[in-house]
């Protein structure tokens, strides 16, 4: 009894395995054993319904949804692991906690971060860190080469990105770097850059749109010589300290505060001033030469050897590299050739009170500071005398400066004891000459004779 | 099962695509199990994915020893129902007015189905535990006789005679009905 039911077992078995998994149909099976035919069709008809009932599919939309959970699951238990000893924290209070790390006392912390990368935790570390560099940075120039070797990081980034094929942070990090070289260009051409010259903060604009009357303000110069141009015409070109016209100087404002230091003393003291600035410039512009092309080199090659879901966003790296580095390298070219326009000991002397007329060139960059002198006239004639407003008129005299600074601006071509102005007038006379670049790119072109508005308009800046 | 241990030990050192490759190859055949058992679609939806989570979650306890990866899986899937049930204090489905169908499916022809199942898992109700199981795995899960012996640690004999005699049994139910 036990064999028979055995055999059975087995030859159930062996039926369902053949109807089931070979695919044969019970008559097949039954006839290989006819003996249990009658016993076994019931069975495996039964089986046949019940397989036929459970060979269910999960709905798609679960299936679906039970995989990306799935996944969720998988990523998340890698994350712990790769956290781990802090895994029992949440991912921001370690970011917050390494912050604060920094900020208090590590600089293991701040190292680690340097070298981190933006899918990694220590990222926000820093950039909070290069943030840092960035406030305490004063100097514009100093800046803008921090802005430079940001954007060196930048370009790493994106280039570890791009391995990582993850183009959605590589277009996060390429508006970092935009922004990065944008302010390269922006320091290089502001008026700001001079800070790290001494140059003085112009007054608000418009707490000058009324100047009051300084009649202290006319300065005589030297009557000009019969048959020559009145001093009030426009200068082609800023002439240099040193080939400005010595003029009788100015009477000194009480209260200055300006010491008379020996004239030999100041000239140098400008000269030195003027070269470092250029120097600077010129450091600037290498850096950026040499950092322009090593990015360009970088992304391309990263380009090529990307898969092809980033190459787009590279390419955008790629295009705002190039861009930006060329405005900064264009805005450090015009200030350069500004700068290297007025080197005092090569600039050829201009003679005394020989103010041809020239035509202003409509360039504002390499405009030369009108430092023209209007002559004397009597206040009520001036004010009476035909000017057409511009704006830049305000804009000349949107400065505040002291009467002493003023007048120094005025009579530096001039003045034989600039030595004496100078703690005031240099730093002025930046600031100052830049705005008169401006007053005169602004002012209409005429045919460039004696009285043209933009004469007028650098007479009436320089009153 | 060369290939199935390589991946299992990749997975346990924390390999995603292997565990994933895991996860495509058992899920139908675990819900498959899970609904003949429960006769509830939704609710073996749920017990499913708690499976795999579970798995995930203490894939490195899993110690090879002669038994299938698939049998540790199915234990999971036991336990689970197991716990299931228990806390619902069911042994049966939700009413047949309760069922849930999917958006794009033919409705009646859903609820033929789903009638089907709950029928079958009504039937497998009654019998023994073993037996159910028996059922479950060799012809929901499709698993042959060698592995299920395995996942129920019986003999290939004990699982041939278990099954011979949930057959009769649910042949029994299904007539009488």
């Amino acid at each position: 009894m036990m064999r028979k039911r055995e055999k059975l077992d087995n030859i159930l078995n062996e039926c369902l395995e053949r109807v089931l998994l070979a695919g044969e149909s019970v008559e097949e099976c039954l006839q290989s054993y006819p003996d249990y035919a009658e016993e076994l069709r019931p069975l495996l008809d039964t089986v046949l319904s019940a397989r036929q009932v459970s060979d269910i599919e999960p709905r798609a939309e679960f299936k679906s949804r039970a995989r990306y959970e799935f996944q969720q699951a998988l990523r998340e238990k890698a994350e712990k692991k790769s956290r781990g000893w802090f895994s029992w924290q949440p991912a921001w209070s370690a970011v917050v906690a390494s912050i604060v790390t920094f900020i208090l006392v590590s600089g293991v912390t701040v190292g680690a971060a340097g070298n981190s990368m933006p899918d990694q935790p220590l990222y926000p570390v820093k950039l909070a860190t290069e943030q840092l560099q960035l406030t305490i940075t004063r100097s514009p120039l100093s800046k803008a080469e921090l802005y430079v070797r940001l954007a060196d990081k930048r370009v790493a980034e994106i280039v570890y990105l791009a391995s990582k094929d993850k183009s959605e942070e590589i277009e996060s990090v390429t508006r970092r770097l935009d922004t990065n070289l944008e302010k390269i260009a922006v320091l290089s051409m502001a008026p700001g850059a001079r800070e790290d010259r001494g140059d003085v903060t112009p007054a608000k604009p418009e707490a000058i749109q009324e100047p009051p009357p300084r009649p202290g303000l006319m300065l005589a110069p030297a009557e000009p010589p019969e048959g020559q141009a009145p001093p009030s015409e426009a200068a082609p070109r800023r002439p240099a300290l040193s080939e400005r016209t010595p003029l009788k100087a100015p009477s000194q404002q009480p209260g200055s505060r300006v010491e008379p230091p020996t004239e030999k003393t100041d000239e140098e003291a400008i000269s030195i001033e003027r070269l470092q600035q250029i120097k600077d410039r010129a450091k600037l512009r290498a850096v950026i030469a040499r950092y322009a092309e090593n990015h360009t080199d970088k992304l391309r090659k990263a380009l090529k050897n990307a898969p092809p879901s980033v190459k787009q966003a590279l390419l955008r790296a790629i295009a705002v590299s190039e861009a930006r580095y060329k405005e900064a390298d264009k805005a450090l070219e015009g200030e350069q050739n500004d700068s290297e326009q007025v080197p005092p000991e090569t600039a050829p002397k201009r003679p005394q009170g020989n103010l041809t007329p020239r035509k202003i060139a409509p360039a504002p960059r390499t405009a030369p500071e009108p430092t023209k002198v209007a002559p004397q006239r009597p206040l009520d004639e001036r004010n009476s005398s035909p000017e057409p407003s511009r704006p830049s008129r305000n804009r000349a005299e949107s400065y505040k400066p002291q009467p002493e600074t003023e007048a120094g601006v005025n009579n530096i071509e001039q003045a034989n004891d600039v030595e004496r102005r100078k703690a005031t007038i240099v730093p002025y006379n930046r600031n100052r000459s830049e705005e008169l670049r401006e007053a005169l790119k602004d002012a209409p072109e005429t045919d460039g004779s004696t009285g043209s508005p933009a004469d007028t308009a650098s007479s009436k800046a320089i009153d | 099962m060369q290939d199935e241990k390589n991946l299992v030990s990749r997975a346990q050192k924390g390999d995603e695509v292997a565990f994933s490759q895991l996860y495509e190859e058992y899920f139908d055949k675990i819900y498959r199990y899970i609904v003949i058992r429960m006769g509830d679609r939704m609710e073996a939806e749920d017990i499913t994915q708690q499976v795999f989570l579970k798995a995930l979650q203490s894939i490195n306890s899993f110690k090879w020893k002669g038994a299938p990866f698939s049998a540790w899986l199915y234990r999971i899937a036991h336990n689970q129902l197991v716990d299931y049930l228990r806390k619902t204090k069911r042994r049966t489905s939700v009413p047949l007015d309760e069922i849930t169908l999917a958006a794009d499916s033919d409705p009646q022809e859903d609820v033929e189905k789903e009638f089907d199942i709950r029928q079958l898992s009504a039937a497998i109700q009654h019998l023994t535990e073993s037996q159910r199981a028996v059922i479950s795995l060799r012809f929901s899960s499709e698993l042959p006789i060698a592995e299920v012996a395995r996942i129920m640690d019986k003999s290939e004999g004990a699982i041939k005679a278990l099954q011979h005699s949930a057959v009769v049994a649910l042949r029994k139910i299904m007539v009488e009905g």
